[in-house]
């Protein structure tokens, strides 16, 4: 695995592959506190953090116990409950330190579609730790960046005249196939 | 209609941020309301290009909804509080498995097309927000899953065939437009897939405000 590759992977994870814009990942719970557009970047981080350590882990139970023992058709129970493990985990141990405020909404992203949907493509793709690692990581930056783009449109929007049946989340899904449709544009980009 | 309300999903209850033990438990928006419902489908969408596969994805959405909703409130008894929030999860995963294997066996080339969104049913918010609700006796529970879950199939089914239709020219396959309509690539690809939805539920809420207009009217 040459550094190009692993360049171009993760150009794919963030751009061409946006978990958000292109494969509809993540979108679901809208948490009530991202209400602004450094509320969306700090909970991105977090789930970009959660994203990166659910791969790891998903990527040793699936090579390191369900391949060896040929249990690849219940992967599914599996990695939801490593997942849902790991954020609470992760929550006992945020709590204590400062940044609890995020924190709290560790156990509500554990079943956001973006981290189990991560784990899946991972162990679909056959990739290698080093790149399950580094997939996760840069689709959640992917995640973080799409966030932040849709709460900063949806914020000039809201001030914006549109019809009252378009109100909500009809028109954030509208602005979400523009934004996707500029996405698109990166679908060639290739490098190596 | 307030545009705060139905815009945000309150990821936590008041309630539940206050009490620690509540907290470990990913409690969801109220079930069934319109935002919950739309943010179930947004997942489903990325496969929502045929509506073979829309309807075989929406039928197992709801396969998945009535069995967890059943199930849940069967076992409500014997679940530890502290379980409160895993058993949902755990269920609906089982329960999405079992689809998986079904869908498999029963119909292959649709279960191609689904690629990992099957798998994620499990966690659609839908799905969750049924499962964790204050708990209903089984027929209530039953009758709840089954008009949610067709509700989901029918949505899928109506988005896939706009889909589909425009973005092929063809309807389960045969072709409808004729030889001379040349297919909007656009919709097949992702974009489609959030304004079909988007332009479809303005519809939908725009003709639910002018049905209870006329019926405060015909009062």
């Amino acid at each position: 695995m040459s550094l190009l590759q692993l360049l171009s992977l993760s150009v794919a994870a963030i751009l061409s592959e946006n978990l958000v814009l292109v494969r509809f990942l993540g979108v679901s719970p809208r948490s009530g506190d991202s209400a602004d557009t450094g509320g969306a970047a700090g909970r991105g981080l977090v789930l970009t953090l959660l994203m990166g350590a659910a791969s790891a882990l998903t990527w040793a139970l699936d090579r390191l116990v369900l391949l060896p023992l040929r249990l690849s058709a219940v992967r599914t129970p599996v990695f939801v409950l490593a997942v849902v493990a790991l954020a609470a985990l992760a929550d006992r141990f945020l709590r204590k330190t400062a940044a609890g405020r995020r924190a709290a909404d560790l156990p509500l992203l554990a079943v956001n579609s973006a981290v189990l949907g991560v784990a899946l493509l991972n162990s679909d793709g056959g990739r290698t730790f080093a790149e399950s690692l580094l997939y996760g990581v840069c689709a959640g930056l992917g995640f973080t960046l799409a966030a932040v783009l849709l709460e900063s449109l949806r914020e000039r929007v809201e001030f914006s005249d549109c019809p009252a049946c378009f109100r909500g989340f009809p028109i954030e899904l509208v602005t979400a196939a523009l934004l996707s449709m500029a996405f698109m544009g990166f679908a060639g980009l290739r490098i190596g | 209609m307030s545009r705060k309300e139905p815009i945000r999903l309150s990821s936590t209850q008041p309630e539940a941020q206050n009490d620690p033990k509540e907290a470990k438990t990913p409690a969801l928006p109220d079930r069934d309301s319109t935002a919950v419902r739309l943010a179930g489908l947004l997942p489903a969408l990325a496969v929502c290009t045929s509506l073979k596969s829309g309807l075989g994805m929406g039928l197992s959405a709801a396969a998945v909804l009535i069995c967890t909703n059943l199930s849940v409130s069967l076992l409500d008894r014997y679940i530890p509080p502290r379980l409160r929030g895993v058993v949902p999860i755990a269920l609906a995963a089982v329960f999405t498995t079992a689809a998986e294997l079904l869908m498999r066996v029963l119909a292959p080339s649709v279960y191609g097309g689904l690629g990992i969104y099957l798998s994620l049913l499990c966690v659609n918010c839908l799905v969750l927000s049924h499962a964790q609700a204050p708990k209903s006796p089984p027929s209530a529970a039953l009758l709840g899953g089954v008009t949610s879950g067709l509700r989901f199939a029918l949505a899928l089914a109506a988005v896939s065939a706009v889909r589909e239709l425009l973005g092929s020219g063809t309807l389960f396959g045969f072709p409808l437009l004729g030889a001379g309509y040349r297919p909007a690539l656009l919709m097949l690809l992702p974009p489609g897939g959030f304004l079909t939805l988007g332009l479809a539920s303005a519809a939908v809420r725009r003709y639910k405000t002018e049905k209870a207009g006329r019926e405060a009217r015909a009062k």
